[in-house]
Parts: structure tokens; C-alpha cells; sequence
């Protein structure tokens, strides 16, 4: 399979009367974009709000983040199940506005988090306060269910990107990345003499606004399967997780996967990367058993010498990422495990839920609990953090002067496990 | 399956809606007292059945919780993989920050506690689904 991303590099967003990019400013027609979003009869209001790099605003609580994207040629259309049909992607062309972004917020329970500062201390955590922001606040009609008004927020989000996008399609591109996927005879037999590698990608899948969809499937409901890379990039893994913001995947980091990013830049020089198998992350024991051996079943199948596993959360996960660890290691396959840690504001506790002695190469993205002040913003888009949630000790706690003291949790993206992160170390 | 599975909970909107064959127990207290619960009842031979942590949610942010336990099997021995995970899910229910921070659902405000209510309901559901 072949890919090429078309980019288009986005430095400025600004409202006006066609959409389209040009001189990196994307030019966006308000009114357009939000009739397009009111054609969802759940949805009561859409505000559409730009927030730049540099902004004294904060995002809260934000639920997800999608890169525009739309496919130029080749089958399907990206986010396949949400927009267009469910055809099999990660081939042809693929436009991608690249440094922008869609962030919906929107309330759906009580518990809220999900911070972006687009300025000050916790810019720095965030990926998504160095992107230029359309950010969509949902208003639904009354009495829509929270199962279907979750799904409302995160279909708008789609839409939104891929009409930005499509709006563009005549416009140059800055760049063009291309990326293969060989068939598996082929990809088996490349590079004799390095280790064969595969990428165990885990996905969140236990419940109401704790699940992923790949091509519009439950992943709860899916056995450990193979997907291409390039899939990957055209959204056929998409983000329904609004909990836990510091290390849940957004569908923007989902199709820029540092981890698949990384595997291909090592390539042919010191690995044979050969494959991304998904499996999920569910509550039911026998289900994790059941994933957890199939995943390794499928790995040995590839008879790859080692296998790099992302996590997708925390506590509960924690069982299924050393599960997948100690299997795949008893079965022989060497394992580097990404996680993030939970280890107590001082950093003394333990760190994840589980552990086993085969877990012994791990990469951390950093400690959940660490405490950070944020100080209060000239603008806040979405709901102000109140007290009953904020100072009630779910996630921090809010000031009389608006400034928030708040664990690194509650911040869009501040410990991805795929290390999709402003903040970390890198070997020179 | 010999005998009824039975939801160890202390969140009572779970009253009426289990499906037919599952005994519920609703117990006062917080969290920490369903984890203990549970584990009591390994000891004498249930089976856990769905993990006894919430992915995504720290023990003060969910102050309820679900646990569902299948019927002992003939031998009666404690299923050591329930053991494993409830013990490992109490010790982090016992840390010093835990149990500083641990709230009851009566310390919520009403809209709160609903909300984690139904959040407990939804991420049992499948584990509940998985029995028929």
C-alpha cells in the first residue's frame, strides 16, 4: 500500500468569505462551516472560536483533536465510517493542513478535564497550544441520549476537519511524504540480517466515552487484527475517549503516530519493521485474556524477533499491557513497553497498576501526578472551570483569581503514550 | 456456569438494572469497601470477573464501584489471577494520597455523583453483556 500526504503548512487561521489556504493562512468561512454542523438535528448551537499559539486563552474541556485532512485520490475517504463510506484506506493521496487543528468541546458529564493553554506554563504540555485552533463548542437539543450525544460531538469534529480540508483540495502543497507498506512476502524477506519488528498499538475500548473505532467499529468488539500504517494516516483508527485527557490518543494523534512515525525512520537502517497489529483495552477479564494471547499469537505468526507496545491510559490498561508483555516475551519475542506513570505528586509511588519481571525495557512519557499552577487566561472557550468539579479534587483545584493548580492529568495530550509530546528526552 | 454471578457494588442505581440472574449486593461505603468485599468472596472461591480498576479514573475521581464475581468453581480454591488483581487494585486504594483524597458518593454534588453513577453502569456494561 502507498501513500503519499499531500501538506499544506497552516501558520494562521482568520475568518472570511471562502475557505481556502493560502500563503499558510487558512481562510475559513464561518457561517459554512457551522451550517454544515448544524445539519446534525442533535446539535442546538455551534460556536466557532480561532485560537492561535501565543493566545492568553484556554480550551476546556476540550474532548478531541482532528487534523484537517481528505483523501485526493485513491479508494475512500479518511475517517472511514464517519465520513463517506467504510472502504479501505491508507492509499492514493491524502491532503493534510498541517498545523492546524479542530478541538470540540462541549459538556457530556460532570467530570471535566481536558485543558489546552494556548499560552504560559501549560503550553508547554500541550501539543495542541502550537497548533492553530478551530475550536467548536456544542450545544445539543434537549433530551439527547449521552451515548448518541457523544457520538454527535465526535462526528462533527470529523466533519469539520475533512470540509476545512476539502475546501482545499486545489490548492499546492508545501510538502509531499510518501509512505509503503509492501505486501508481507515482500516485507518478510527485506532487510536479511535485522531484527523483524512489529508495533502492539492498544487501544482504549471499555466503555461509554472510554473507546476507540476502527472503521467504525467498536474496538471492544474486535479480535487483534492487522492494519496498515498508512491506514493508520488516513484515520481508520479514531478517538472516542473524552476521559483522562494527559494520555488519551485524539484521533490528530492517532493519524500522526510518532511510534509508526519512528519505526519508519529505523526502517531498513536498524530494523525491519513489518507490521502494526491493534488490539483493545476491555473491562472483561476473559477478554483481555483473550486479546492479550491473540495479539501474541498474531506477532508469532509475523515470527518477529521483537514487538514495541504503546498504552492507551492507565490503572485497568496497565493489566493488559503486561499481559501482552510477558506473553510475547515467554513466547520469545523481545518487548519495549510505552507507558506513561502515576507515580504521586513526589513521584515515590508505584508507577502503573501492574507489573511483571519480563517488563524489564520501558519507556516512560512522565508522571500523571505531577502539579502544575495555570494561570488564569484573558479568554476561555468552552465552560470556565467551576468549583463543584475543579475545587471538588477530581482534578486540582481552582483559585479565587481564576488560576487553577491542577495535575498534569488533566491536560490535553501532557503524557502520550505514543509520545506525541512537547516535553522529553531524546538520545543525540 | 453452576449457581448466580453476583455484582458486588456500592452504587445503588444498580438495583434495578441487572439482568435476570445476577444477585446483587449494594453495599454502603465507598470504593475501598466493594474492593474489600470482593476480595473477601475470592477467598472463598468466586471468580472475578470483569479487572477491578477503572481505566482512566483514579480511586477520588470514581467513587463508586463494580465488581461482578462468578460462582466458585467445584474445587473451591481461590482464583489466584482475582486475588492478584484485587490485591494489587487495594494497594492502590490504601496509598497515603488515596486514601487522603478518596471521597463517598454522598460528598458529590448530586449532579456529580449521578453522572459517576451511570459512568459505573456504562463501564460494566459489557462484562454484564458477556454472561448471556
Amino acid at each position: 500500500m502507498n501513500l503519499e500526504l499531500h501538506k499544506i503548512a497552516i501558520r494562521k487561521l482568520e475568518w472570511g468569505p471562502r475557505t481556502g489556504a493560502r500563503d499558510h493562512v487558512l481562510t475559513i468561512n464561518k457561517e459554512e462551516l457551522v451550517s454544515l454542523l448544524l445539519e446534525d438535528p442533535a446539535l442546538r448551537k455551534v460556536e466557532a472560536e480561532l485560537a492561535h499559539p501565543g493566545d492568553s486563552v484556554r480550551i476546556l474541556p476540550c474532548k478531541d483533536a482532528v487534523e484537517p485532512r481528505c483523501k485526493l485520490e485513491g479508494p475512500g475517504e479518511v475517517f472511514p465510517g464517519w465520513i463517506g463510506d467504510v472502504e479501505t484506506v491508507g492509499q492514493g493521496k491524502t491532503l493534510v493542513l498541517e498545523g492546524a487543528a479542530v478541538l470540540t468541546t462541549g459538556r457530556l458529564v460532570a467530570p471535566q478535564e481536558g485543558i489546552v493553554d494556548m499560552s504560559g506554563p501549560g503550553a508547554e504540555y500541550t501539543p495542541f497550544s502550537k497548533t492553530c485552533n478551530v475550536v467548536l463548542v456544542f450545544e445539543p437539543v434537549e433530551g439527547v441520549e449521552l451515548h448518541e450525544l457523544e457520538a454527535v460531538y465526535r462526528r462533527a469534529g470529523f466533519r469539520a476537519a475533512h470540509y476545512l480540508a476539502a475546501c482545499c483540495k486545489a490548492d499546492k502543497p508545501d510538502t509531499v511524504e510518501s509512505y509503503a507498506f509492501p505486501p508481507m512476502t515482500e516485507a518478510m524477506s527485506a532487510f536479511p540480517g535485522l531484527p523483524k519488528v512489529a508495533y502492539l498499538y492498544m487501544l482504549q475500548s471499555q466503555g461509554l466515552l472510554h473507546d476507540t473505532w476502527v472503521y467504525g467499529v467498536d474496538a471492544k468488539k474486535i479480535l487483534p487484527t492487522m492494519i496498515s500504517p498508512t491506514e493508520v494516516m488516513d484515520g481508520a483508527i479514531i478517538s472516542g475517549n473524552c476521559v483522562s485527557a494527559c494520555d488519551k490518543n485524539s484521533t490528530y494523534t492517532h493519524v500522526n503516530n510518532p511510534v509508526i512515525k519512528s519505526l519508519y525512520a529505523h526502517h531498513g537502517k536498524d530494523i525491519n519493521f513489518v507490521g502494526v497489529i491493534i488490539t483493545n483495552e476491555n473491562v472483561t477479564l476473559a477478554d483481555k485474556k483473550r486479546s492479550s494471547s491473540y495479539a501474541v499469537k498474531l506477532a508469532r505468526m509475523l515470527g518477529v524477533d521483537g514487538l514495541v507496545i504503546s498504552e492507551e491510559g492507565f490503572g485497568n490498561p496497565d493489566a493488559d499491557l503486561i499481559m501482552n508483555c510477558w506473553k510475547a516475551e515467554r513466547a520469545g519475542i523481545k518487548t519495549v513497553l510505552i507507558t506513561d506513570e502515576y507515580a504521586g505528586r513526589d513521584g515515590s509511588s508505584q508507577s502503573l497498576a501492574d507489573s511483571c519481571p519480563e517488563g524489564n525495557a520501558c519507556v516512560t512519557a512522565g508522571n500523571a501526578n505531577e502539579v502544575i499552577v495555570l494561570p488564569p487566561m484573558q479568554k476561555v472557550i468552552g465552560e470556565p472551570a467551576t468549583a463543584d468539579v475543579i475545587a471538588g479534587g477530581f482534578f486540582g483545584s481552582l483559585r479565587e483569581d481564576g488560576s487553577m493548580e491542577v495535575e498534569l492529568q488533566a491536560i490535553m495530550g501532557a503524557t502520550s503514550e505514543l509520545g506525541f509530546n512537547r516535553i522529553g528526552g531524546r538520545t543525540l | 456456569m453452576a449457581g448466580r454471578a453476583i455484582l458486588v457494588t456500592n452504587n445503588p442505581t444498580f438495583l434495578s438494572r441487572v439482568p435476570a440472574g445476577v444477585e446483587v449486593l449494594v453495599l454502603e461505603g465507598g470504593a475501598r469497601d466493594a474492593l474489600t468485599a470482593a476480595r473477601d468472596r475470592v477467598h472463598q472461591g468466586w471468580r472475578l470477573a470483569n479487572h477491578p480498576l477503572y481505566g482512566n479514573f483514579r480511586p477520588h475521581q470514581q467513587p463508586y464501584r463494580s465488581l461482578l464475581l462468578l460462582p466458585p468453581a467445584s474445587s473451591g480454591a481461590a482464583d489466584a489471577e482475582s486475588l492478584h488483581f484485587l490485591e494489587e487494585a487495594l494497594q492502590l486504594y490504601q496509598s497515603p494520597v488515596s486514601r487522603v483524597r478518596q471521597s463517598l458518593p454522598g460528598d458529590l454534588p448530586e449532579a456529580m455523583r449521578r453522572d459517576c453513577a451511570l459512568l459505573d453502569r456504562e463501564l460494566l456494561k459489557a462484562t454484564l453483556e458477556s454472561l448471556h
